[in-house]
């Protein structure tokens, strides 16, 4: 039988918002750790450690191209994603953070989810027309940017949950 | 959901994400934050929208195409990484050799790791390393495509 709308009992993120938005920021935070401990790990003196380094590299190959010229470096090894890449998962770090401290979250509108997402390919096209120079800088600030904007709809989409009848009320 | 409608979905979603993941000059895609991936749960719910459902998806139905789309990914990436291993051998292990060749100036400690990937051991398939991974990464990050891709569409329907 099909619960009626508003019903949270069939959905567990309907009746803890905020609790999915904490797993949501420790996974983030443990995934932002493990990108910056694989280099310093791989260096370690105990072989585990270093295993435990080199598994990182390995696990996060498929996420990344991996490019040690696009990437920044951290005692001497490239993190195991590129400058984008950490500055993607570091925008959803600082998300989620927002989004756990804050007492009301309410929804972008679409102009301006829309207008972030602009300046994003903005900033890429620039960068790949080398309309902007290609500095590690630039990638940084524009996986921020992304990082941010996706991050964000991810949240949103914890906080609005959807029923097989809609869309439920936001509970920011 | 139909069942049916729901495994179709998956495995078209999954053989994207598979073909991004293991296919050489396609895996480029992933350059932008695992966009490759990801795009499986894009295509499957894309894939179901067109079936006609028009209704936004609920998380726990976001969750079962992202974790199923990723399941499939994950076990069509690993037939396409061994498909490509026969064919071309481990040709990841082989660009990062060729990428410190190239570069104009190798630390210390690159050569190490210069030495340790011309060993065998690195030479062979990595098998059930990355069947392995590929069901941790690819079930997260086709949930992730599911998801935006689901709060994009209720965005849009909303006007």
């Amino acid at each position: 039988m099909q619960n009626p709308p508003n019903s949270k009992k069939s959905d567990p993120i309907a009746s803890h918002p905020k609790k999915w938005i904490r797993i949501g920021f420790i996974l983030i935070t443990l995934w932002n750790g493990a990108i910056v401990t694989a280099p310093l790990l791989s260096q370690a003196k105990a072989h585990w450690l270093q295993a435990l380094g080199s598994g990182i590299y390995f696990f996060m190959d498929p996420v990344c191209h991996q490019l040690p010229e696009r990437s920044i470096f951290l005692q001497h090894l490239p993190l195991p994603v590129c400058a984008r890449c950490t500055a993607i998962y570091l925008g959803g770090f600082f998300t989620f953070l927002a989004a756990l401290v804050s007492r009301s979250l309410k929804p972008w509108s679409k102009s301006a989810l829309g207008s972030l997402a602009l300046l994003a390919v903005i900033g890429l096209l620039a960068e790949k027309l080398h309309v902007l120079p290609d500095l590690l800088e630039i990638r940084f600030m524009n996986g921020l940017l992304l990082g941010i904007l996706i991050f964000r709809v991810v949240v949103e989409a914890l906080l609005v949950p959807v029923t097989n009848h809609g869309v439920r009320k936001y509970h920011g | 959901m139909d069942s049916r409608l729901l495994y179709r979905a998956a495995i078209l979603g999954g053989a994207v994400s598979a073909l991004t993941d293991a296919v050489p000059l396609l895996n480029i895609v992933n350059c932008l934050c695992c966009l490759g991936i990801a795009s499986g749960g894009i295509v499957a719910v894309l894939y179901l929208r067109s079936q006609g459902i028009n209704r936004p998806f609920t998380m726990p139905e976001i969750f079962r195409i992202g974790l199923l789309t990723g399941i499939f990914g994950a076990f069509g990436a690993f037939l396409f990484h061994y498909l490509v291993f026969q064919m071309v051998g481990n040709w990841q292990i082989q660009w990062i050799t060729n990428m410190i060749d190239h570069m104009a100036e190798v630390p210390p400690m690159w050569e190490d790791i210069y030495e340790k990937l011309q060993s065998p051991e690195f030479q062979g398939f990595a098998g059930w390393s990355i069947l392995i991974r590929s069901l941790i990464i690819f079930p997260v990050f086709t949930y992730g495509g599911a998801l935006l891709t689901n709060q994009w569409l209720i965005k849009r329907n909303r006007g």
